[in-house]
Parts: C-alpha cells; sequence; structure tokens
C-alpha cells in the first residue's frame, strides 16, 4: 500500500454561518493529476486555500507531503508549488530576477539556485530573453514561466488554480504535455478548473458543488456511471424546438450545442416516440436524433441536478 | 520586539529587499517622483512660507501740509514696514483703494493737526487697516501705535528741550522716561521662515513615506503578485519589513536633502544635534510607514490607497501645530492631536533646529511618536496575517 502524498478526512470550512467546504475527504497518490471541477464558488478555492496550509480548517485532519494541514502550515508551504489563474511574476523584473527571487524566498542558494534557475528557464523555453522584462514575453512564455517559478524548488506537490484560463488552444496542450512530464517524474498534480475540457486531461476528477465532493472518478468511469441516455437532435428552427423539449416532463435536461440539442433522459426511454407527439404536433417536420456518448458536461449536468443547484 | 525579530529570517530578507529595491528604481519614473517633488516643494514653500509683516502697501492723505504732518508721514515711510504707493487728495479716494486691496493702511493727517499739537492739544490721526487677515492686521497696527508713540515722544521732547533753553535750565539728554529692551530667544529675528520651513520636514516626509508605502503593497494587490507571496514560506513579517524598508530608506535619505536645503540654501539657524535630527527622523519614518501599511491593508484599489491617504493627512498637517498652535485648539481636538505622528516630530524638529534641545527635551515626543508606529505597525502585521486567510 503506497503512502498517499495528500490525504484529507471530513475536512470543512466554515465563514461564519456560511459552509464553503463541507466535510469533504479524499487521498491522492504520488504522481497523480486530480482535478477539482466546479462552478465559481463552490469551494475548490478553499479547499486548495487549506490544503496549502494558507487556510485553517475549521473541522476534520489531513495532511500534505507528510505534514499536518493544522499544525504543520509552514513546512507545507515549503514543500508544494502554487500557479494561480493570475498571472504573478513581477512583470517589472526580468526572466532572471523573478526566478533568483522566487528561488531564494524558498530557501534556494548559490549552486542548487543556479542549477534550478537554469531548470526552470528549460521549460520556459525563455532562449535569450533571460535578461528581458517579464512584462514583455508573450502570454505562453508567461504562463510556462510561472509554472517553472513554481517548481523552482521541485516541490513534491503542485497546486495549479484554473491554470490556462485566457491561454489559446495550442499553447494549452503545450501546456499540458508539461504537466504529464511531471506527473510521469512523480509530482502530484491538482488543477481547479471550470473547463471540462482540461477535466479530462485529469487522473480522477472530483466533482464540487455547494462544498460538497458529489462525485470522484476518473473521467472515463464517470461517464460510464451516468445512468441517462445522452441524445443529439438536429432540426430546422431549433431554437423553438428547444422550447418545446426543455418543457416536455420526459426531458431531465436539455441544452444547445453550437445548433444542435442535447438530450438527457431517463435510460430505455423511448424518446424517439415521444418526441414525435410535441414536435410533429407543433410542426417540426423532420428531426434527425442520435444517441451519443455522454461528455464530462452531461455528467456535470445530471449530478448538479441530482443534488438540486 | 524578539517575537517580531524571531519572525524575520535574514536571507530571505535581504532577497525580499533586493527586489524591492529594483523594482523602486528599475522606472526612472520612480527614481524621480521619489526624490525630485519633495526638493522642488521645499524650495518652493521655501520662497513662499513667509508670515513676516513687511511692504505694508500704504496710502497717505495729508490734508494738514505742514511740516509736523510730513515729519510724520516721513515716519511711517522710513521705518522700512510701509511702502507709500500713493498719496491721497480728497478722502473719496480711500474706498476704492481698500476695496481693491492696492493699500492695506491708509494713514489720515486731519486739517489742522500741526495747530492743535502745537498749542498742546491732541493731534489725532486717523488709519485705516485692511482686517482681512486678521493677525497680519494686528501686527501693523503694533507698528503704528510704536511709531507714532515715538513720534509724539520725540515731539514732547523737542517742545521741553525750547522751553527749558529759553528759561536756561540745563538741557535733558537724550530719551527720557522707561525703554523697553526686548529679546527674543532662539528665534531673534522673529523671521517666520525659521518657524515655518523646519516644520516642513515632517510634511514631507509623512507623505512621502505613507503614500508610497501604501501604494506598493496595494499595487502588488492589484497585480496579484502577493497572491504567490502569500503561498510562500515568505513570513508577514519578513513581507512587511521588506515592503516599509525600502521607503524608510528613501525617507531618511528626504530628510538629509531637506535638511540641507532648509539650512545650507535657507540660512535656518540649525542649533542642536544633527544625529538626534536623523535617528528620531528614522523613527517618525517608522511610524509614517506604519501608516502606509495600516492604509493599505484597508484598501483594495490604489484609488482607495490614495483617497484614504490624503483623509489622514489633512487633519494630520492641520492639527500638528505646524499651522495653526495646538495650545489654541478646543481642549477635545488637543486630545486627538496626543495621536497624531506629525505633531510629534514638528516639535521634535522646532526643538532641534531652534532651541538646539536634544533627548533630554525631547524624549517624551520621540516615545510617543515610536509607540505610534510600533501600534501601527503590530496592527498592520496582524492584519495582514489574517488577511491571507
Amino acid at each position: 500500500m503506497t503512502e498517499h502524498t495528500v490525504e484529507v478526512e471530513r475536512i470543512t470550512k466554515r465563514f461564519g454561518d456560511f459552509t464553503a467546504v463541507d466535510t469533504v475527504s479524499f487521498a491522492v497518490g504520488k504522481g497523480e493529476i486530480f482535478g477539482f471541477l466546479g462552478p465559481n464558488g463552490a469551494g475548490k478555492s478553499t479547499t486548495i486555500k487549506m490544503l496549502c496550509g494558507i487556510l485553517k480548517p475549521s473541522g476534520g485532519k489531513g495532511h500534505v507531503n507528510g505534514h499536518d494541514i493544522i499544525t504543520g502550515q509552514e513546512r507545507i508551504k515549503e514543500s508544494i508549488g502554487y500557479m494561480s489563474q493570475k498571472f504573478s511574476l513581477y512583470e517589472d523584473l526580468t526572466v532572471r530576477e523573478n526566478l533568483e527571487f522566487f528561488g531564494t524566498i524558498y530557501g534556494l542558494e548559490d549552486g542548487r539556485l543556479a542549477e534550478r534557475v537554469e531548470y526552470a528557464l528549460g521549460i520556459a523555453e525563455i532562449g535569450s530573453r533571460v535578461d528581458n522584462v517579464v512584462k514583455t514575453l508573450p502570454a505562453g512564455m508567461k504562463q510556462r514561466l510561472a509554472l517553472g517559478a513554481a517548481i523552482l524548488h521541485d516541490p513534491p506537490v503542485l497546486f495549479l488554480d484554473e491554470p490556462t484560463s485566457g491561454v489559446d488552444p495550442i499553447m494549452r496542450r503545450n501546456f499540458w504535455e508539461l504537466i504529464y512530464e511531471l506527473s510521469r517524474a512523480g509530482k502530484t498534480v491538482f488543477v481547479t478548473t471550470h473547463y471540462m475540457d482540461e477535466a479530462e486531461h485529469c487522473d480522477r476528477i472530483a466533482l464540487i458543488i455547494a462544498g460538497k465532493i458529489i462525485a470522484l472518478d476518473s473521467p472515463a468511469a464517470l461517464k460510464g456511471s451516468l445512468d441517462h441516455g445522452v441524445y443529439s437532435l438536429r432540426t430546422e428552427r431549433f431554437i423553438e424546438a428547444f422550447d418545446l423539449i426543455a418543457g416536455a416532463e420526459f426531458v431531465d435536461e436539455a441544452a444547445i450545442f453550437g445548433s444542435d440539442i442535447h438530450i438527457l433522459c431517463a435510460p430505455g426511454l423511448p424518446l424517439k416516440k415521444r418526441l414525435d407527439d410535441i414536435l410533429r404536433g407543433a410542426g417540426h417536420g423532420k428531426y434527425r436524433l442520435e444517441k451519443i456518448a455522454p461528455t464530462l458536461e452531461d455528467v456535470f449536468v445530471t449530478e448538479a441536478r441530482r443534488h438540486g443547484v | 520586539m524578539r517575537a517580531m525579530m524571531k519572525a524575520i529570517r535574514k536571507k530571505t530578507v535581504l532577497s525580499f529587499l533586493r527586489k524591492e529595491f529594483r523594482q523602486l528604481f528599475r522606472d526612472r519614473k520612480m527614481r524621480i517622483v521619489v526624490f525630485a517633488p519633495p526638493i522642488v516643494m521645499m524650495i518652493l514653500f521655501g520662497y513662499s512660507i513667509n508670515m513676516d509683516v513687511a511692504s505694508v502697501s500704504m496710502a497717505v492723505l495729508d490734508q494738514d501740509r505742514t511740516a509736523v504732518s510730513r515729519a510724520l508721514v516721513e515716519r511711517f515711510t522710513a521705518s522700512g514696514y510701509f511702502v507709500p504707493n500713493r498719496y491721497l487728495d480728497s478722502p473719496r479716494e480711500i474706498d476704492p483703494l481698500l476695496d481693491t486691496g492696492e493699500a492695506e493702511f491708509v494713514l489720515v493727517v486731519e486739517r489742522g493737526f500741526a495747530n492743535r499739537v502745537k498749542s498742546g492739544l491732541t493731534g489725532s490721526i486717523q488709519t485705516l487697516v485692511d482686517g482681512t487677515d486678521s493677525s497680519r492686521a494686528a501686527v501693523i497696527v503694533a507698528y503704528v501705535n510704536q511709531i507714532t508713540q515715538e513720534f509724539s515722544q520725540q515731539y514732547l521732547l523737542g517742545r521741553i528741550r525750547t522751553v527749558m533753553l529759553n528759561k536756561g535750565a540745563a538741557l535733558p539728554r537724550g530719551r527720557q522716561g522707561i525703554g523697553m529692551q526686548e529679546r527674543f530667544l532662539f528665534n531673534p529675528d522673529l523671521a517666520s521662515r525659521n518657524f515655518f520651513l523646519p516644520g516642513m520636514l515632517a510634511l514631507l516626509l509623512v507623505l512621502v513615506a505613507t503614500l508610497l508605502t501604501a501604494m506598493s503593497i496595494v499595487r502588488e494587490r492589484e497585480a496579484g503578485t502577493i497572491e504567490q507571496i502569500v503561498v510562500s514560506p515568505l513570513r508577514p513579517m519578513e513581507y512587511i519589513a521588506g515592503k516599509s524598508a525600502p521607503f524608510m530608506l528613501v525617507g531618511f535619505l528626504d530628510i538629509i536633502l531637506i535638511s540641507a536645503i532648509i539650512i545650507f540654501w535657507f540660512r535656518v539657524p540649525f542649533n542642536g544635534s544633527f544625529l538626534f535630527l536623523l535617528a528620531s527622523g528614522l523613527v517618525y519614518i517608522f511610524t509614517c510607514s506604519s501608516m502606509g501599511l495600516f492604509i493599505s491593508f484597508s484598501s483594495r484599489t490604489q484609488q482607495q490607497a490614495m483617497l484614504s491617504s490624503f483623509l489622514f493627512f489633512m487633519p494630520a498637517i492641520l492639527l500638528s501645530g505646524f499651522i495653526f498652535p495646538i495650545y489654541s485648539m478646543p481642549e477635545a481636538v488637543q486630545l486627538v492631536t496626543y495621536l497624531n505622528p506629525v505633531r510629534y516630530f514638528i516639535a521634535i524638529i522646532r526643538g532641534v533646529f531652534l532651541k538646539g534641545v536634544g533627548f533630554a527635551v525631547l524624549w517624551k515626543d520621540l516615545a510617543a511618536l515610536g509607540a505610534i508606529g510600533i501600534a501601527l505597525f503590530y496592527f498592520s502585521a496582524r492584519r495582514f496575517a489574517r488577511g491571507i486567510e
């Protein structure tokens, strides 16, 4: 049985009357990429803050890298890397000055510092721009540099808070390759996101809504566990059709995807027949219905409904 | 204090300081902003702050037109305080002059003045003074009193002399009666510049140290870089110390620069110990910088920080004794001034510059200043530590 790098048991955080995180438990192993998926305000950030040693939980217990999340906050800070959605290197310092500053803050010195700075420069593919002021770098390079700065001190656990928001798809892909590499090197990576496609990259995902983890598994298993039929419907005048479908009592969830309508309904329901009844009646002559594989978004939406959100 | 020191690691702080200094001085604009305004303001105010009453513009309406009346008018013009710029012919001309401010003071000698004086009656003159600025008017009236008194005394003496000569008696020598010799201590010339200019040091430093410190922290919060600091092992004390230290150094250099301008350029006498001025200046900058920290932790944006700073500056300056003496404020307000760091430093500066006193006399002010600084620093540190959450 391998020791978990991160393990929390029933941690809770209350702010006054408001419970931001409610008895959350999970365990993450070495090298795992673990995703937190949830809407804004669901408690993702609060959970991450408790794991980073910034916030003290109101209840529950846990450890990160063997340091207790209540008594070992300072130790935890030294042993984690953190990168936030907001670019947070100093724009008015050069690449090297930034890296050297963050290195020393984490206690790196001399040879070791120089070695790690070189490593981070390599990750960010900075090339000849080491002495350029950071604000002159392109967005993708800045983002990789932020990642490089976060892992300067070689932390075993890395927290990425919506790391790819505002980055174009190619850079995003590029960035995820870096994260896979780190994971293969044995780093445990936490990612919070509200992008479904980003969540697909994770080994396991925790769906978090209203402070509670409502589902936790691999993306494939989560999709497989969906006890709903998922269909895609294509028709002309789809806006009118959508209003009809969304209002029908046998439809659990309907959403527009481009010019298609995705329909979630109970498994085994004779959907075609039921749709005929309402659509034909309203003059929608032809339409095409097709059963499709559920996406994480479908899972998310269904789970959210089930938990009354 | 020991706990404060323990919460700071030398190497980390040095690295943090290096970064702060780089950021502060990388920007050419910033390098100028830090030093130029205090110097420019000092020179500008040095020339403009002058409460001395001199060159009072004067108009004369001499209806008597005799040797005696001319002699009286000459007393005024020769005094050095009055500049006669109009000689009038009619009382009707007086009002417009006062209205436009062309004359602040009008001397009216009535017809028959010389005759009345010669015949032993009281010759009267009328003086009209622009009372808009009450303290200036009071000084003008004092000058007028002095000049007319001297004039009438000398006139009397002359008369006595003539009478005695006629009777063949011995002549009284020189001035008679009781003469007062005033000697003013600490500011012998009673130059208002000597009183106000050193105080400028306190004003400029509170602006520089408070505003720059507050802005620097809020800027970091706005940029989001503070988030990266919060997750790092950098401790709150280290962060706060690192954030305020560069501005303390800048403030310290400003003390030297500004004092040099005051002493060497404006020739304000400096009677105390420069070392004591520097040491207490450092305490003052620490307190102002802590005020900046305090403001920054209650502001979200740079505009908020700016506004809060100015809300602090106005009362801090007006209730410091810089312009209005504290003893003439209502008692409740006087109590409030005990919380005002500027008040203490103004007292220290004036003591050091003019009276030449030092620690033995000023230790209470210095202690109060330091206590306010430590309290503000402590509250800010706590606020920051809690703000992390």
